[in-house]
């Protein structure tokens, strides 16, 4: 008898449910073949940009999640993407903790502490499974700057583009709708930086989204409503197991574009903000036609594999703080 | 899936179907409903049914979309889904050992799954022999432990999982020599994966 064969062989086959939206998600993706690649674009970007990985560094809009809501809803199972929407939107709405209720001063800053796993082999976009790094960062709440150590002690503020940020969406009346049309807006006026090349307007809506959840103070109502909106997005669906970069698992709103599927992680019991995940979906010449800029003269071309994570991380920490530079007091 | 090509699709090998899905994507339909089941299965004993359902997905949709790089000598795609899935199962590889220690204690699962990472540790519990293998398979590195489920489970043979792993075939065999080793100290001598007559 050939033990390992046998070997947890009671393991149940695959539910109906779960093979119809294995294949619906195949589905979709043969009605909506892949774009033509857009022409390279060709510069360097700044060597410590890289330290964020692609999907971080694609952010318009640098707006962090903060703080954390108790309570809540224990499952885990979602019926479909609109269940999970609703959920985290009931769960954002009934909370009590005041870190999401004062309103921070236009002239503060957000200290995000997170753990990412770093590139693998800079310049080339895939990051590394097995290591970590901790990152300290200080957002501007109007959006406009992210200042961080430059690796020697020094901190360096440098100016990011900017289409939304948290008071934009607080303005009433806040729905998801409401929420999702400013999304939209803020995407359309924004010039597609050279990563958002070949991505859809659903792609950088989800995108700016998944910073905004994860890089500035949001109301609940705003919290909630950019839940409900998520789904409203083409392409959203559940991944309802999902593991940040410091290994905690959770529940995460999943779009899966041309290129590559970006993950939104949040806690499955009182869904804040988890971390980031994005991998590349298939095999890919590196570096290649529609990627967002030109290696050093003499590096190896190769080849970005299909599965290969291009941005892990895992937000550990987050205070309103009055300067970049300043640390929350303990 | 909708079928057009006019063709019986069951009477055609998968290297046709996905030559035919570069300009009818819709045949794809016919490899994923010939593979699904298996390529859950092979990822569900891996890491648990919830993180199957995604993952057996995604490897359909890695599969679709990298089509045009598929080598039409190869006439079952079966071998190249299961190379995909373990790709895909690479990431989760601590989850993975998690599992695998829990289940070879009898402990409580990390997997977040009740009914069905309950019942698997309440059938191992009974049996001392799959705890030990489950001790053995955490204990393996995962290149090792690819390869060892990818013959076991998978039932490719050696050309197939180097191909697939993209490895020589001399680390198919040295990977699967220390595999075994392990698995058959685990059981106190027996080789739990040679072939019995």
């Amino acid at each position: 008898m050939d033990e390992i064969k046998q070997f947890l062989g009671s393991t149940p086959v695959i539910t109906r449910e779960a093979k119809d939206a294995a294949r619906a998600q195949l589905q979709r993706a043969m009605r909506d073949p892949l774009p033509q690649p857009a022409r390279r674009r060709t510069f360097r970007l700044p060597r410590l940009a890289w330290r964020f990985g692609i999907a971080a560094v694609a952010a318009s809009a640098l707006l962090v999640g903060y703080g954390v809501v108790r309570g809540g809803d224990r499952s885990v199972a979602y019926a479909d993407v609109r269940d999970l929407g609703e959920r985290a939107a009931e769960a954002a709405e009934r909370h009590s903790d005041d870190a999401y209720t004062r309103t921070p001063s236009p002239g503060q800053w957000l200290y995000v502490k997170e753990s990412i796993a770093p590139l693998l082999a800079e310049p080339r976009p895939e990051v590394d499974r097995d290591r970590r790094e901790t990152l300290e960062l200080w957002y501007s709440l109007d959006g406009r700057q992210v200042a961080m150590d430059d690796g020697a002690g020094k901190l360096v503020i440098e100016e990011v583009s900017t289409g939304l940020k948290a008071a934009d969406l607080a303005r009433e009346p806040v729905t998801p709708d409401g929420v999702l049309a400013k999304v939209k807006a803020a995407v359309a006026a924004t010039p597609a930086s050279p990563f958002d090349q070949g991505r859809s307007e659903q792609e950088r809506a989800f995108q700016t989204i998944s910073t905004l959840m994860g890089g500035q103070p949001l109301t609940p109502p705003v919290r909630a409503a950019l839940f409900r909106a998520l789904p409203k997005i083409d392409g959203v669906s559940v991944k309802q197991d999902a593991v940040d970069a410091a290994g905690r698992h959770g529940v995460a709103f999943a779009y899966t574009g041309p290129r590559e599927r970006s993950e939104i992680i949040l806690d499955a019991e009182d869904y804040r903000f988890l971390g980031l995940y994005g991998e590349n979906l298939f095999d890919q010449a590196w570096p290649g036609e529609g990627m967002p800029f030109s290696p050093p003269p003499g590096t190896k071309r190769g080849t970005v594999k299909a599965g290969a994570p291009l941005v892990w991380s895992a937000q550990l920490e987050t205070k309103v703080v009055d300067k970049p530079g300043n640390l929350p007091q303990r | 899936m909708t079928q057009t090509h006019p063709a019986e699709t069951a009477e055609v090998d998968d290297a046709e179907l996905i030559r035919w899905s570069r300009d009818d994507p819709e045949q794809f339909g016919g490899l994923f409903d010939r593979y699904i089941e298996q390529i859950h299965r092979f990822v569900a004993r891996r890491l648990g049914t919830q993180a199957a359902d995604d993952i057996a997905a995604e490897t359909f949709l890695t599969a679709f979309r990298s089509r045009a790089s598929y080598d039409p000598a190869q006439r079952l795609a079966g071998p190249w889904l299961y190379g995909i899935a373990t790709n895909l199962i690479a990431k989760h590889r601590r989850g993975e050992e998690r599992f695998l220690r829990a289940l070879s204690r009898s402990g409580t699962s990390p997997m977040p799954e009740p009914p069905m990472a309950d019942r698997v540790v309440g059938r191992v519990a009974a049996q001392e022999v799959d705890r030990r293998l489950a001790g053995a398979l955490a204990s393996m590195s995962s290149g090792d432990r690819d390869v060892l489920l990818l013959v076991a489970w998978g039932e490719l043979t050696y050309e197939e999982v180097a191909a697939v792993l993209r490895v020589p075939i001399g680390t198919v065999r040295s990977r699967l020599h220390r595999a075994r080793k392990k698995a058959r100290i685990a059981l106190g001598g027996d080789d739990p994966t040679r072939e019995v007559a």
